[in-house]
């Protein structure tokens, strides 16, 4: 049986808006695999050493505690890059993925110096927006139509739109104003997609999975059918493409 | 002479409302006035910020008010409150307009208000309260709220050595503001028969003091419990100030400092609320608590544990939930997980459509366990919503449903749906489904059986 070994960072402190459910999908789509998928918990005071995994994910957190995640993730900074360069997949999502850029302006004024590994500056915002996302992203040389949710708590201004990990058909995305959609680098996802991502796009966690494979020289497959999956898809799309939005760039289909 | 204006304006409204519907205008006149002087509610006269309390919180902010209000009714008291469930700063002001003379003069005893959690900054910079009861603060609203932290800030802003705090004792998030006020109060409910553990799999809390993990050591409802941080061993008062011990759901009553009370309302989530109310009444009003013994008795608020409708042969027990709000969803699957009898379930679960723009949120259905009540004996499941129906499968699918016992209606009609229901073997059946949808799936069965 083939092992994949998951580091799931600090699922006490990022566990907004059901994100659990990622690994739940990962853990789902292993077992369909016949892979032993080993989940280790990261918590501020555990032990880290990103090398030895073949996944890692970070979900949704609060901004509040990002000074306490930064001081633990921090030491980890170089060995967290090389990860991401070694072609390793990682997933982040939400809010969260404010950490992984160079810096925060808060709400307050008060400026969180984030991990740079993305060319990426955030400003919290003092609305909340919610709305759902259907974007054309690119993983791995292959695309896939996203769906899923957002709620946006920040701005996310990248310095480069060479890397967005998705083309908004429809969403606010990044920023409400440049149509794109997260960040990816090599193979690791920034997104600020939630629905949780993997449990709508089933498709995208296999890719995830496949990575992770190939890292390995294990054998990869596609040959999964996700039917309910699929239907969810066509009827929310449906939906999504033709409410009423106050969104003016990617509006989709009242675009 | 704004506020005149402001004030003889909200009046001549609330006066016109009444002639044409007395349940209506609990936010209207006041939302007019306030355009004329934005600053209404802060010139009104006679007022003693100690004798206010707000109370505030994610869930259980209105059933709490109506308890205090109820058990204060019995007194000589001149109440200034807002029952009718408006908890901006419109509906303070209407409530206020209502009971100011033509000067703008106030003459109460209390001001007891629901407050709206992320407004009330806005509500406390014109009327701030000396007395503060936070119910509970959870995931809730993600569309306006955000997150927690983001109700917290707001929370935080209004923090002051002025003001006496009443607290959840089982909320980390709420006791953690213990620390910011004259004085502290704690209410608790004690571990009962419905007490609860989640598995292992799921994630727990970011302690409010270090960021560690909080752990619980159960649930009375769902985030609500006996908690502690190993790290800096912030955790639930050993001693509240009232706690509610000895539930007995099956006689629909519980003790507090070993008086016997009727427990009107038998659901986990309404001791907290019975709870506060005691700690409301002993510590702020200094009421004896045997008082409040057959007050309890005749409390009508909303509905009980399940609303049962007859259909032909069988019975359907809808439980609210609301929307977007895992607390309310988990509350109604423990309580299914509860009956060991066969039945069937429906879910319909919709798309929110609360502002624009509506999405598809069904994420928060992954904060809840469903584990227990997809176990317990549970013959078919039937997701009967538009949009989200296949979504709600998938969610049982994650919990080891099979897909033979999945019965999915996406097109959401009520006839379809009940011609199926009439189908099914059990007559046990449980829906799961907000209110509006619930209120149109009655009209239609009242509306057949006639």
């Amino acid at each position: 049986m083939k092992t994949l070994r998951l580091a799931w960072l600090f699922p006490d402190n990022f566990n907004l808006h059901g994100e659990r459910g990622n690994i739940l999908a990962l853990h789902r789509l292993c077992g369909m695999r016949n892979i032993d998928l080993q989940i280790d918990e990261i918590h501020l005071d555990s032990p880290f050493q990103p090398d030895v995994y073949d996944m890692i994910v970070m979900l949704s957190g609060e901004i509040s505690l990002f000074p306490r995640i930064l001081e633990a993730l921090t030491p980890h900074q170089i060995s967290l890059k090389n990860y991401l360069k070694d072609g390793k997949p990682m997933l982040v999502t939400g809010t969260s993925v404010a950490l992984w850029g160079k810096r925060i302006l808060r709400e307050d004024k008060e400026i969180i110096e984030g991990l740079g590994l993305l060319p990426l500056e955030v400003k919290e915002n003092v609305a909340v927006y919610g709305d759902d996302l259907i974007y054309q992203a690119q993983y791995n040389g292959r695309s896939f139509e996203i769906i899923g949710n957002q709620i946006q708590m920040a701005d996310f201004n990248y310095e480069d739109n060479d890397h967005p990990f998705g083309i908004l058909t429809y969403g606010y995305g990044n920023n409400g104003a440049d149509c794109y959609e997260g960040y990816g680098i090599h193979q690791g996802i920034f997104t600020n997609t939630l629905g949780p991502l993997f449990i709508l796009n089933p498709w995208l966690c296999n890719e995830f999975i496949n990575v992770a494979l190939s890292n390995k020289n294990e054998e990869t497959t596609e040959n999964l059918t996700f039917n309910i999956e699929q239907k969810s898809f066509e009827e929310k799309k449906k939906y999504i493409m033709g409410k009423k939005t106050n969104l003016r760039p990617c509006r989709g289909a009242k675009q | 002479m704004r506020f005149y204006l402001a004030l003889w304006f909200a009046k001549i409204l609330n006066f016109l409302i009444q002639l044409i519907d007395k349940n209506k205008g609990s936010n209207f006149s006041g939302a007019k006035a306030l355009k004329i002087d934005p600053q209404m509610v802060s010139h009104f006269k006679g007022i003693d910020y100690a004798k206010i309390l707000f109370i505030t919180g994610t869930n259980g902010k209105s059933s709490t008010t109506h308890l205090i209000n109820h058990l204060l009714a019995p007194y000589p008291l001149k109440i200034i409150t807002n029952l009718e469930g408006a908890n901006l700063l419109p509906g303070i002001a209407t409530s206020l307009s209502k009971a100011a003379n033509w000067r703008g003069y106030l003459d109460y005893d209390y001001m007891v208000f629901e407050t709206d959690e992320r407004y009330l900054p806005l509500i406390y910079e014109q009327l701030p309260a000396e007395h503060l009861l936070i119910t509970n603060l959870q995931k809730d609203q993600v569309q306006r709220n955000g997150d927690p932290d983001f109700i917290v800030r707001k929370i935080n802003q209004i923090m002051n050595p002025k003001l006496n705090l009443y607290l959840n004792n089982e909320d980390p998030r709420s006791k953690a503001f213990e620390d910011q006020g004259a004085s502290t109060f704690y209410y608790s409910v004690a571990k009962h028969e419905e007490t609860f553990r989640k598995p292992d799999s799921f994630p727990s809390l970011s302690c409010p003091r270090c960021a560690h993990g909080i752990r619980y050591t159960y649930f009375n409802v769902d985030n609500i419990g006996d908690f502690h941080c190993d790290h800096c061993g912030f955790s639930s008062q050993e001693n509240p100030d009232a706690r509610i011990t000895d539930v007995n759901f099956k006689d629909k009553t519980f003790k507090k400092d070993g008086i016997r009370f009727p427990m009107p309302y038998d659901l986990p989530y309404m001791l907290y609320n019975y709870a506060g109310a005691l700690l409301i009444m002993d510590k702020l009003f200094h009421k004896e608590i045997d008082a409040c013994v057959p007050v309890f008795d005749d409390f009508k608020n909303i509905a009980g544990r399940f609303e049962k409708i007859p259909y032909g042969r069988k019975t359907i027990k809808y439980m609210r939930i609301k929307q977007e709000n895992p607390d309310t969803l988990q509350n109604t699957l423990n309580v299914i997980a509860q009956d060991p009898e066969p039945k069937a379930v429906c879910i319909g679960l919709y798309p929110v459509e609360d502002i624009v723009p509506y999405y598809t949120n069904t994420f928060y259905t992954f904060d809840c366990d469903f584990g227990p009540m997809a176990a317990a004996n549970v013959e078919q499941f039937l997701c009967f919503s538009p949009v989200v129906a296949y979504d709600t499968a998938n969610r049982l699918i994650y919990e080891g449903v099979s897909e033979e016992k999945l019965y999915i209606q996406p097109n959401g009609d009520f006839d379809e749906m009940l011609h199926h229901i009439s189908e099914m073997t059990t007559d046990n059946i449980y829906l799961i489904t907000c209110l509006a949808s619930y209120d149109e799936l009655n009209t239609q069965i009242q509306e057949k059986l006639q």
